[in-house]
């Protein structure tokens, strides 16, 4: 028999030699889309001289003529590229994809994508990981995003905090020290410094604090000190630089009352941060299962609604649909990427893969708000009900025979950034409140029925209605 | 400050020939004297020994605020005094008394003014927390009136009272005396942060509105405990005609956890939205 295994097991088998070792020559040799690497298409940008590359060579570029052969999208004008600032006003939602272990170069053609649809709903941005690529190879991929907004070179100093957080037993590999090597040198003098350059060189143009986990058992010296390194990023600012105050935490921060008591007080004293980057570690569950534990939701909840009144904006960067849930209590972003892990920051688990077993095949539903097995999609799929997506990459998988995980991860991504965007665009009755709950009642009425087991029963949606 | 009924420390004479110019005594804190001396209100540490470097390091912050809703420090001295050199601050000086000295006279802020009164209040705090400084000690006999009016309340003594000394608001032990406007986490003994503030012209403003403290009863002690319980119990109605977006400040201001407050900045946007 051959056994299956989740393709969030890259970053959570354990193995450190994967965990954050993946070797960029191969991923450079990556196969990659066909549909990437054929035709050229572009849409005009209302400045009216320039053209950005949605797809073929270049994607992801802005190019002031277009290249020759390239087909022009003529079906809707682009809106115009936001700055960062615009980005992080909170006007619209923020939706950050994050660069992970595979798929990576796909990623600007992926928010170009996004842009010109949904440009006007939507602030894109680009994570990266500092310990995971070179800076050089950061940047290239920054360089070619242009439709990303906000870029962040998240340090993930909290790889350090295997005390705190359930991380693998070695999370920080070889190549992981050289490309951030502050990784060896934890809170030494002038770490903070080599911090921030770090992410200067990465390319980033929001600069995030440490963001060490915040221990639990000493609620107020660790939250004094992650606002004292944040203060200390402040004052190394440069000129037109921002910085975000990046927070990681384990669950028990926001379910337990005491603690998320201290949380947000010390969220409200230090009020000179006004974007607030967190990461909250959770019980490892099915893949891409969403939060379903009451207290968690409602501790997000809290958060959200405290940032939302004071006008801060809180980003949920590794939460995927999650965290576009919480966009519903006033968090202002979420990030989601190509691997599983990309999608929620659970605690790690070992997850044994069986010699020759194959990857699991999934798929996300829009309909369903799920991710569900192919099986199972195929099922939803001859239903009369069911609405086929009709990205760029689900027509890709549809004309195919092999399952293409690569197009099941990007379309993953492009339905998340539709779902954020619409967020926005239904936002008139209710405010964003309102759209999430219509939208997760609409899937709550279609999945009624469904003939849906196990992992694939969207057992967060329940648990969503009544938070909402 | 507290000014009723406290003795000099030391005599008008002395503290008129040491600073070169008629003094009028104007009140007491914990650590020392206030004189008037021309447009000066001038501040006399009386405690001995008292780090020079530090009371520097500390006002420096406090020169940087520009408010009118502020007392301006206009810089700190030394005077001879009693046989040795005690550390002097300058302040500018307010005509028009104090809102304790009003509330005294039975002159309670009128329901027309609250608004006026608690923005400028709001913005006095705003201005201090934007230079990290934390008054602390936000109480009728701490504000201000310029010339006498509710619309122009001032913020008196910047917190050095706090800075100057972390026991300077005493709990006394098993009771709290001079507490009336603390914060419940103060009264924990926790650090006191800018939600104290807040918690402070909350329980000021409900106070000098009504003419009674929103949570305790004059004349009765309550331990530590008594006290803290009567605080999560919550504040008694305002029983005047105020404006609905004002009194909903007042009530965020008089929450018992700190975050539920809100921010001095969400604060005011909410008196603006609600047009008051």
């Amino acid at each position: 028999m051959v056994g299956e295994w989740d393709d969030d097991s890259l970053e959570q088998q354990g193995d450190e030699s994967i965990y954050f070792e993946w070797d960029e020559a191969d991923q450079d040799n990556e196969s990659g889309l066909e549909i990437a690497r054929n035709e050229q298409e572009v849409i005009r940008l209302p400045s009216g001289s320039e053209f950005l590359i949605l797809s073929g060579e270049g994607a992801g570029s802005i190019v002031p003529t277009a290249p020759p052969g390239a087909r022009e999208n003529a079906k809707r004008a682009a809106s115009g590229l936001r700055t960062r600032d615009n980005a992080l006003s909170g006007n619209v939602p923020i939706y950050l994809i994050q660069r992970g272990a595979s798929y990576y170069k796909e990623l600007p053609s992926v928010l170009a994508r996004l842009h010109a649809t949904h440009g006007e709903n939507l602030a894109l941005g680009l994570i990266v990981r500092i310990p995971q690529a070179t800076a050089r190879s950061n940047t290239a991929l920054f360089d070619r995003a242009s439709a990303a907004a906000i870029r962040i070179a998240d340090p993930c100093t909290y790889l350090l905090d295997t005390d705190i957080l359930r991380l693998s037993d070695n999370p920080i590999g070889i190549r992981a020290r050289r490309y951030a090597p502050y990784l060896l040198d934890g809170g030494s003098a002038g770490w903070i410094e080599s911090i921030v350059d770090a992410q200067r060189a990465a390319g980033a143009n929001l600069i995030l604090s440490p963001g060490s986990a915040i221990n639990p058992d000493r609620p107020q010296q660790t939250l004094d000190e992650a606002c004292t390194q944040a203060d200390e990023v402040a004052s190394l600012l440069r000129p037109g630089e921002r910085m975000a105050l990046n927070l990681t935490l384990s669950s028990r921060w926001l379910s337990s009352d005491s603690l998320r008591t201290h949380l947000l007080n010390q969220l409200i004293d230090q009020d000179q941060f006004g974007i607030i980057y967190l990461r909250v570690q959770w019980a490892p569950t099915a893949s891409f299962a969403q939060m379903t534990d009451l207290p968690l939701v409602d501790g997000i909840k809290r958060l959200a609604n405290l940032c939302l009144d004071e006008g801060r904006q809180l980003i949920l960067p590794q939460s995927g649909l999650s965290g576009w849930f919480a966009l519903a209590f006033g968090s202002t972003g979420f990030g989601a990427g190509t691997a599983g892990a990309d999608h929620a920051f659970t605690e790690f688990a070992i997850r044994r893969r069986a010699p020759g077993s194959q990857r699991v095949a999934r798929y996300y539903e829009t309909q369903l708000l799920h991710t569900v097995e192919r099986a199972a999609h195929d099922q939803l799929a001859a239903l009369s009900d069911y609405q086929a997506c009709d990205c760029l990459y689900c027509n890709y998988q549809q004309s195919r025979m092999i399952w293409s995980h690569e197009a099941a991860s990007l379309h993953h991504l492009i339905a998340l950034g539709e779902l954020a965007a619409k967020v926005q665009s239904d936002s008139e009755r209710g405010g964003r409140h309102g759209a999430v709950r219509r939208a997760v009642r609409a899937a709550v009425r279609y999945s009624r029925g469904k003939p849906l087991v196990d992992a694939n029963v969207p057992r967060h949606l329940q648990v969503w209605d009544q938070a909402l | 400050m507290n000014t009723q009924g406290t003795a000099p420390r030391f005599s008008q004479q002395d503290v008129t020939a040491a600073l070169g110019e008629a003094a009028q005594y104007l009140g007491s804190g914990t650590f020392g004297d206030t004189w008037r001396a021309g447009n000066q209100a001038v501040k006399i540490i009386c405690v001995d020994n008292y780090p020079r470097e530090r009371l520097e390091r500390e006002v420096e912050g406090l020169t940087r605020v520009r408010s009118p809703q502020v007392v301006a420090l206009i810089g700190t001295d030394e005077i001879l005094l009693g046989g040795k050199l005690r550390p002097i601050l300058r302040f500018e000086y307010i005509e028009g008394g104090d809102v304790d000295k009003k509330v005294q006279e039975k002159n309670l802020l009128p329901a027309s003014e609250v608004s006026h009164f608690l923005r400028g209040l709001l913005l006095g705090v705003k201005a201090l927390h934007e230079t990290s400084t934390i008054h602390r000690d936000i109480k009728p006999g701490n504000i201000a009136l310029r010339s006498g009016e509710w619309s122009s309340p001032v913020l008196l003594d910047l917190g050095l009272a706090k800075q100057l000394d972390g026991t300077s608001i005493t709990v006394y032990p098993g009771f709290i005396g001079t507490a009336r406007y603390m914060a419940p986490e103060q009264l924990r003994a926790q650090r006191a942060r800018k939600a104290a503030d807040l918690w402070s012209v909350g329980v000021t403003v409900r106070e000098v509105l009504t003419g009674s403290h929103p949570f305790y009863v004059d004349g009765q002690n309550y331990s530590v405990d008594e006290a803290i319980r009567k605080l999560s119990d919550g504040p008694s109605a305002v029983g005047v005609d105020i404006p609905d977006g004002v009194r909903e400040v007042l009530d965020r201001l008089t929450a018992f956890e700190e975050f539920e407050r809100g921010s001095v900045s969400s604060n005011l946007t909410r008196l603006d939205r609600a047009g008051v």
